[in-house]
């Protein structure tokens, strides 16, 4: 069941994220692109496994059931650089309401 | 030996931090460093051989360094002349616009040059080859509020760095075949590799890429148009250039891939390509009608006759001889010192004078009496009298030009001819440099300006060095013997001195000599009556390039408005559809359908966190506010946070959980300068999105069922949980293998991909210093 | 936002919050934690603290402007790991090698075992707090 339940919500995860990245309003765009990455970082995650333990030996641990360390490196670095995108992007689209007047995709097209 | 790359790169870094403290004396810093590395490629003489230091591994790219008697000579070359060039700029730089740019890029020049002639691995050396451009970009348009500056420099950047590509291009073709980017490989055994190379049929393409990348980078026709350009640089940067430097990378690359390329094919083009820009440029050199741009074309015309030397086959009558490839480097040598002389002696008479135009100086002589001696000695040893270092060196090449023609005969006659003709213009355009300290000076020449002696030290010891090369004639060629090519048995045979009877080449110099001073004494007439077609001569190739660039840049930009000017979303919605449909199209044919129900049963804590996340998601998609989206954001953001939490990622919760916050709190300030929601666009649309939302969605579904329940190699994981801790018995204090923490995640992170780290922090901080300059450029209202 | 409320939770929380982003960072190679998790930690106290006494004051106390001390850090975590990082070239092993150190067992302390890497972390420490206090004087101002 635990592969089904997964792929349903992770499915439509993506989906909902690619429904807003099409929208005109850009900062519903950017919250698509957010969800989208927040999405694959779950992704990466259960592909480590989701039942084993925490990647941090001690001497009671068995060394085979724990969960895979080099996904939630790379998705702890993925959060991170997150946070810096996000940003940066979040700025951009205040410029461009600086220099445009407007967040409308489609009258920003106009204006080209 | 990595220490003498390095130094240079490392001392440009700390340029910056020292130059508010010691202004213009940073000169002397970088002088010292050069002083440095020349001690340090001192030492290495009589060595040859090769290091290596694993840098990519998996790509078979190494740091790896090899030294021989070539490397040496130029290496010695590049850090002497960076020595003087700094002593000269400390000087020469008072009066103009200082910034610790001058000195951190010659200093990055400087390195990358040792670094091209000490590396032994292609990729490295192609790397530091594109930084001598990037660098001499920097440095030719150091005067960048000039547009003359900003042209030469950008030229000179286009044309080596196509040169860069074609090079790029010869090392990968070597690499397809070899499977190595070795250079010590490659040179132990350079008949097999171009016997390899030929049967496959790619001989002639790396040897095509190979010379265009040194043409380009020696300023060989029709390459040479940068090189007059590039002479808006400051004098001192035109000196190390263009006459140890820069041009002469591209001469020890032709020397470097001698053993390997030298052939019949190799022979024709070199020959050809020398003589033809050596009798195009010396003529060049004597229609010019400023100092450094005569200088500049004569650069050209010798680099020309080193092209001819290396050009000169391997084997004439049966007989193997390494007379073509020692007089080359020995040229390149003399070259170096009296070419740099004059470049020095042209920024003192600038200086002094204020003068460039020739026509315009006259009578220098009382004035700048030492100047002159100097001069006139430099001026000899390039015209080649005897008996000056430029005369052993250029009767050396003729002996080997003699020999071809002797050799092959008929058309190869030419050869001598031309050469002499060359020569003879060669004398012409020193006469006329020596000319500038003779005659009656003009009235209205104000008086010299006082030389400070940081200027005047390069240039006596740059004539000392000269002078005293004629009496030790055989130690740059002992130098150059010592170098890697296998074609140097008959060195003890060379001929190097004064010609004890009359030879064939001994004449071809006097006749050059004579031929120069006949056509000197007339070369004004001459010129007057060709006056109509000399303009079409001048710029004929500089326009081709004009030509080129501006049709490139009008495509280019056709181009981009073609592909480009198409609605972000319409990309999107293309990239998405395409790939949704690949990929689900590969699944229908794995048949996932009967892993639905594998697996183990769902934990009830997660199930109730994955559904909230969902429906965060969902809320974000129906929320009618900007803030209600961005809270309903943050809301499944948290979730997220707990659901690694509860799959054993407490360190990957903890940062999300920060993160999250830290993401509000930018929204939140953000959102209050945006306007509010705009609402949604017609029915139409919106069904046609969703349809592909769906698409996507069931795409990611089937991938998550294959991936999950596929059974993948821990083997990776098992490396890091292994080698993460302790070693289980050590002996040894200090362990390099083992990662020595408990956290596997953070040990991944600092120590086994620790290069990835790094570069991903580095986003972060780029994403940080874009995000300032954005805000801090200009406002809109403000007129750009 | 700078209520009397804000402002004193803010003095109460925004200590806590630094002292434990002190702990996961030292304890950060054997347990959770790590330069990551820290910076971010210090940033959002930081962000705690601006959003409870705005800039102006937070410039006052600090007697430098934020924005420079902000790139110094960024610039200074980079220049720090690079450095350090070029130190195993020099012994002829890979750019970035970390090594640890195994001190010999002192009394009271046992054996004790001191990680280079712990030099990378502050880098990271350093450029993630720089660069993410930058983004947020940056956006705020």
């Amino acid at each position: 069941m635990t592969p089904l339940i997964l792929a349903l919500i992770l499915g439509s995860l993506f989906s909902l994220g690619t429904f807003l990245l099409l929208r005109r309003d850009l900062l519903k765009a950017i919250l698509g692109v957010i969800i989208l990455g927040q999405a694959a970082n779950v992704y990466l995650i259960t592909m480590g496994g989701i039942s084993g333990t925490v990647p941090v030996l001690s001497d009671s641990s068995s060394l085979i059931s724990i969960t895979d360390p080099l996904v939630q490196a790379l998705v702890l670095t993925a959060i991170v650089i997150s946070l810096g995108t996000t940003s940066f992007v979040l700025v951009l689209l205040l410029r461009v309401y600086d220099e445009h007047g407007t967040l409308d995709i489609d009258r920003l097209w106009g204006q080209l | 030996m990595a220490v003498i790359i390095f130094l240079p790169f490392l001392a440009a870094a700390f340029t910056f931090f020292i130059y508010p403290v010691l202004k213009e004396k940073t000169a002397h810093f970088a002088a010292f460093i050069a002083l440095i590395c020349a001690f340090l490629i001192l030492n290495l003489i009589g060595t040859t051989g090769s290091i290596s230091i694993p840098l990519i591994s998996s790509l078979d790219i190494h740091l790896r360094f090899y030294v021989d008697g070539l490397s040496i000579l130029v290496g010695l070359l590049a850090s002497g002349m960076g020595l003087l060039t700094f002593i000269y700029s400390f000087g020469y730089m008072k009066t103009k616009t200082q910034s610790p740019t001058y000195y951190a890029s010659l200093l990055v020049f400087m390195g990358s040059m040792l670094g091209i002639v000490f590396s032994a691995d292609l990729i490295v050396l192609f790397v530091f080859w594109e930084l001598t451009s990037l660098s001499s970009y920097l440095l030719i348009g150091y005067f960048n509020h000039e547009s003359s500056s900003r042209s030469a420099a950008k030229k000179a950047l286009v044309i080596t760095s196509l040169g860069g590509f074609f090079m790029l291009l010869g090392f990968l073709l070597i690499h397809s075949l070899t499977g190595s980017f070795d250079l010590t490989f490659l040179l132990s055994q350079p008949e097999s590799i171009q016997f390899i190379l030929r049967e496959n049929g790619i001989f002639l393409p790396i040897l095509f890429a190979i010379i265009i990348a040194g043409a380009s980078k020696s300023a060989q026709i029709p390459f040479h148009i940068w090189l007059p350009s590039a002479m808006v640089a400051p004098t001192p940067v035109s000196a190390f250039l263009h006459s140890a430097a820069m041009v002469k990378a591209g001469v020890y690359i032709f020397g470097r891939f001698h053993p390997i390329l030298a052939g019949d094919e190799w022979s024709l083009i070199l020959i050809t390509l020398g003589i033809s820009t050596m009798v195009i440029t010396a003529f060049f050199a004597i229609i010019s009608t400023t100092l450094k741009e005569l200088l500049a074309y004569s650069t050209a015309s010798h680099i020309g006759l080193m092209l001819i030397g290396f050009g000169i086959p391997l084997t004439l009558n049966g007989v193997p001889q390494s007379l073509g490839f020692v007089s080359g480097s020995f040229h390149l040598f003399n070259h170096a010192l009296f070419k740099a002389t004059l470049f020095l002696i042209a920024g003192i008479i600038t200086y002094q004078v204020g003068l460039n135009t020739i026509s315009e100086i006259k009578g220098l002589r009382k004035k700048l009496p030492l100047t002159a001696g100097f001069a006139v000695f430099a001026s000899l040893c390039m015209a080649g009298f005897p008996p000056t270092s430029g005369f052993y060196s250029k009767e050396l090449l003729f002996q080997g030009i003699y020999a071809v023609a002797n050799t092959y005969g008929g058309i190869w006659w030419l050869l001598p001819l031309l050469t002499i003709m060359a020569s003879a213009f060669a004398v012409v355009y020193s006469l006329r440099f020596v000319m500038i300290f003779f005659g009656t000076p003009s009235s209205d020449q104000q008086d010299v300006s006082p030389l400070p002696l940081s200027m005047m030290l390069p240039t006596s010891i740059l004539t000392l060095l000269s002078l005293l090369t004629i009496f030790y004639l055989l130690l740059p060629i002992d130098l150059i013997s010592q170098s890697g090519s296998p074609y140097l048995q008959d060195i003890s045979t060379l001929h190097v001195g004064f010609p004890a009877h009359i030879d064939p080449p001994l004449l071809m110099s006097l006749l050059s000599i004579l031929f120069g001073i006949v056509l000197f004494s007339k070369h004004e007439q001459i010129l007057k009556r060709m006056s109509s077609i000399l303009p079409f001569a001048h710029f004929s190739a500089d326009s081709i390039y004009f030509s080129i660039i501006s049709t490139l840049e009008t495509w280019s930009s056709s181009l981009t408005y073609r592909t480009e000017r198409i609605l972000l979303r319409t990309h999107i919605i293309w990239l998405l559809g395409l790939i949704a449909t690949l990929g689900l199209a590969r699944f229908i044919y794995l048949k996932p359908y009967f892993l639905m129900i594998s697996g183990p049963p769902l934990r009830l804590d997660f199930l109730v966190f994955l559904l909230i996340i969902a429906l965060g998601a969902l809320a974000v998609v129906r929320a009618n506010s900007h803030i209600m989206g961005v809270l309903f954001l943050s809301i499944l953001g948290f979730m997220i946070a707990v659901f690694y939490l509860l799959s054993n990622a407490p360190d990957v919760a903890l940062t999300q959980l920060a993160v999250e916050t830290l993401i509000l709190v930018v929204f939140l300030v953000i959102i209050g300068k945006l306007p509010a929601y705009y609402g949604d666009a017609s029915s139409p649309r919106v069904m046609r999105d969703m349809l592909l939302s769906l698409f996507i969605g069931v795409t990611i579904f089937f991938t998550v069922l294959i991936a999950t329940t596929s059974s993948v190699s821990k083997n990776i994981a098992m490396f890091f949980i292994d080698r993460a801790s302790y070693p289980p018995t050590y002996t040894e204090n200090i362990i390099v293998d083992y990662g020595g923490g408990t956290n596997i995640v953070n040990v991944i992170l600092v120590d086994f991909r620790a290069l990835d780290t790094l570069g991903e922090i580095s986003v972060v901080a780029l994403a940080a210093l874009s995000i300032l300059t954005i805000l801090s450029s200009r406002k809109p209202g403000d007129q750009s | 936002m700078t209520t009397l409320i804000t402002q004193t939770a803010a003095r109460i929380v925004a200590p806590l919050i630094f002292v434990t982003a002190a702990i996961l960072f030292i304890q950060g190679h054997n347990s959770i934690g790590g330069g990551f998790i820290s910076a971010v930690l210090i940033v959002s106290a930081i962000a705690l603290l601006y959003i409870a006494y705005g800039t102006s004051d937070l410039t006052r106390l600090l007697n430098i402007s934020p924005s420079t001390l902000n790139r110094r850090l960024l610039v200074s975590g980079l220049l720090l790991i690079i450095i350090t990082g070029s130190v195993p070239i020099l012994l002829n092993m890979p750019f970035l090698t970390q090594a640890f150190l195994i001190l010999p067992p002192l009394p009271f302390l046992g054996e004790l075992k001191i990680s280079g890497a712990i030099l990378f972390d502050l880098g990271v420490l350093f450029t993630v707090t720089g660069s993410l206090l930058s983004i947020l004087s940056g956006v705020s101002r």
